[in-house]
């Protein structure tokens, strides 16, 4: 059951994932090139999932029971913070990279889907 | 519209969503919490090399960034997850919209993380308004 502890700690992991990533990633690769992204899946992307998923700040109800499913990942929050920073800043929806990262999507869901 | 462009981007898409919830959930079955902390630089850092820093995922000049993450939140909503366990071998973590999960479960989740990100895109947006 959802409360409001829930809602403010998921809305809070849903924050602090975008705004890491806008603030700190393209500094780190601005100072250290490729390698700089590589700190950052450590250092960004490790350590906030920690917080998110490994402790649990985006509460996920569906998770339980022997149908879990279907999973919400933090990823979201990714996208669409760094999606709608650009948009207020008044640049353009473009369809070529939208059409590749949901048809990446269902392939990938595919792949899964196949695994086992 | 360069539609190989898109096939292209299809691909490095799905590459970085399938890795992620296979590495993820395995490498959380073997080692724990530092597991999952170790694939985020296993799989998001090749996801990202191929997708961004190489460009397979073709964001233009001017258009407002779409990110991997995309790729990578609907490949688990999709498809569910797949865990590589210690034990039991390879076995399923989750399931997805393709195996018949319903969506409502996860609706309030989502809805949330769409709240707390436009919330984080506009703190973005501002910050970089008052440096420019």
């Amino acid at each position: 059951m959802w409360t409001w502890q829930h809602v403010l700690t998921t809305v809070f992991g849903s924050i602090i994932f975008p705004l890491i990533i806008g603030l700190a990633w393209g500094k780190l690769v601005e100072d250290n090139k490729s390698f700089g992204g590589v700190l950052a899946g450590f250092f960004i992307v490790g350590t906030v999932w920690l917080l998110n998923h490994g402790i649990g700040l985006m509460y996920e109800p569906q998770m339980g029971g022997n149908l879990p499913g279907p999973w919400s990942d933090m990823a979201l929050a990714a996208f669409w913070g760094l999606f709608v920073a650009d948009l207020l800043e008044g640049k353009k929806i473009e369809l070529e990279p939208i059409l590749s990262g949901i048809l990446g999507g269902v392939l990938g869901g595919l792949l899964l889907f196949a695994m086992v | 519209m360069n539609f190989r462009r898109i096939l292209m981007g299809m691909c490095t898409g799905a590459f970085a969503g399938f890795g992620v919830f296979t590495i993820w959930p395995s490498s959380l079955a073997r080692w724990n919490w530092l597991g999952g902390w170790l694939a985020a630089g296993i799989i998001i850092t090749t996801g990202w090399l191929v997708n961004h820093y190489a460009g397979g995922l073709p964001n233009k000049e001017g258009g407002a960034w779409v990110d991997m993450a995309l790729s990578i939140w609907l490949s688990a909503l999709l498809g569910g997850t797949v865990v590589l366990d210690p034990v039991n071998g390879l076995i399923r973590g989750a399931y997805g919209i393709f195996h018949g999960a319903n969506l409502g479960g996860a609706f309030l989740t989502i809805i949330l993380q769409l709240i707390g990100a436009t919330i984080a895109g506009y703190f973005l947006y501002a910050a970089r308004r008052s440096d420019a």
